[in-house]
């Protein structure tokens, strides 16, 4: 698929970066800061694309509330990568999350586009 | 991985303001990160150089990736914000109930300070702890300004002949005092400093109230003699200030940005002093109620000035830095 060029405000982006990753880790089972920001960008052909750095507070974020649960995995070459995993908390905020953008948006196309509802 | 990479992450750490542990695991992970993305960017054909730029350019600006790390780690949970607020309410009950004068109440009290605060720094002295270092530095300003009349006294016989010199040896003790007194506080403080100044700011709030509650007492007569009836006047107001600054540190802890948290601190500290202004040290006007408050803010973010000097991160941890790093390096150039 050819990458398309990013055109939104990057608040729409920021607002909902807690809720890609919850949704990414929930689908994935266990995985990976660096692993995360290539999913969203492959995924979304390059249209969603941020600063990298800012996945890891995220990540932190949501181990922090309780979302998700992180530990340290050794790699073959030694290195130490952190890894994460949904908790069962987690889950139901991303129901719920979920549930809300899908109302969410169905309304803003409700308004945008009366007349292919 | 390269010497821009270093210098970058280096930058990153300089900003992060969190305490040794969460830090070395922040930067573990972010260390990781560019070991990965430099790995997949010379795999697509860029040179080492070109690599760790265009890591850099897509990690984002060192300062705010900083401040997002400090505030998804900077809101405590609701038992360390009341642990952060008892000690600020254990004064406030002291002074509710009229007992700051009772010795072996304010002993037990003082035990009960200073046993809490060792048990926060044997467990890494996490941010709620710096309420009770606070106050474990109040004796010390206690004594200090209780002895000050032997040093004084000492100056006026020299130069004045108006006063008795006091003997050799309580002058010495007295001067020994203050020595390690300066010494002990000030390593503390710059300690403290270089870990983070506004939880520097955090544990001095309560000592200008103390200071100043000292000073009225001096001139009520009532520093030797608490059972002075008018001493106790306003031990109402003075439970209020500290009931104040109980919440002020629970909101410290509470709060998830550090300007929050400093104007938690810097501005109901200095609120509560200038209240007390009228009651601790006479009718004042509007003008001079004002200069106490300003002096009083000053005082507060003093310690970024200091660690303007200082600099910030505790000795040792410069070395685990560049051991860490020099292990990543090798290991990520084995892969």
């Amino acid at each position: 698929m050819e990458e398309q060029k990013h055109d939104y405000m990057p608040e729409l982006l920021r607002g909902n970066t807690g809720n890609l990753l919850l949704s990414l880790i929930d689908e994935l089972g266990q995985t990976y800061g660096y692993r995360l920001i290539k999913e969203i960008e492959v995924r979304s052909c390059g249209f969603l694309r941020f600063k990298e750095g800012t996945v890891y507070p995220a990540l932190r974020k949501l181990e922090n509330e309780g979302h998700v649960s992180g530990e340290w995995h050794v790699m073959n070459n030694g290195q130490r990568r952190r890894v994460y995993r949904i908790t069962p908390r987690g889950r139901e905020v991303l129901d719920h999350r979920l549930a809300q953008w899908q109302g969410f948006t169905d309304a803003i196309n409700l308004v945008l586009r009366p007349n292919r509802a | 991985m390269t010497t821009d990479v270093r210098e970058y992450l280096n930058e990153i750490r300089s900003h992060l303001r969190l305490d040794p542990e969460t830090e070395k695991q922040v930067m573990g992970e972010l260390l990781t990160h560019f070991s990965e993305k430099l790995s997949d960017l010379k795999e697509h054909g860029l040179s080492q150089a070109e690599a760790a730029r265009k890591a850099i350019e897509s990690f984002g600006r060192p300062k705010v990736i900083a401040r997002l790390t400090y505030e998804a780690f900077g809101r405590g949970s609701w038992s360390d914000a009341v642990l952060a607020a008892l000690p600020n309410v254990l004064v406030a009950v002291l002074f509710a109930t009229h007992l700051w004068g009772n010795m072996p109440v304010v002993l037990a009290a003082l035990l009960c300070i200073v046993g809490v605060t060792m048990i926060g720094w044997w467990h890494g002295k996490p941010n709620w702890a710096y309420s009770w270092i606070g106050y474990s530095l109040a004796p010390v300003l206690i004594l200090g300004y209780m002895s000050r009349i032997v040093p004084l006294r000492a100056v006026e016989a020299v130069f004045w002949c108006s006063a008795e010199f006091p003997g050799i040896a309580q002058l010495v003790l007295v001067i020994v005092f203050y020595l390690t007194a300066l010494y002990v506080v000030s390593r503390m403080a710059i300690r403290v400093v270089r870990r983070d100044w506004i939880l520097a700011s955090f544990m001095l709030v309560p000592l200008p109230i103390i200071g100043s509650w000292l000073f009225f007492l001096q001139r009520a007569g009532g520093l030797n003699d608490s059972s002075m009836p008018w001493t106790h006047l306003w031990d109402n107001s003075m439970a209020m200030a500290f009931l104040a600054l109980a919440a002020a540190s629970a909101g410290f802890i509470r709060l998830r940005r550090r300007a929050w948290k400093l104007a938690a601190v810097v501005l109901v500290g200095s609120t509560a002093l200038v209240a007390l202004g009228p009651v601790l040290w006479g009718g004042h006007s509007l003008l001079q109620l004002a200069v106490f408050f300003f002096v009083m803010v000053l005082f507060l973010l003093s310690p970024a000035l200091v660690e303007a000097r200082v600099g910030h991160g505790e000795p040792g941890e410069a070395a685990w830095w560049n051991r860490y790093w020099r292990e990543l390096s090798s290991v990520a150039h084995q892969g």
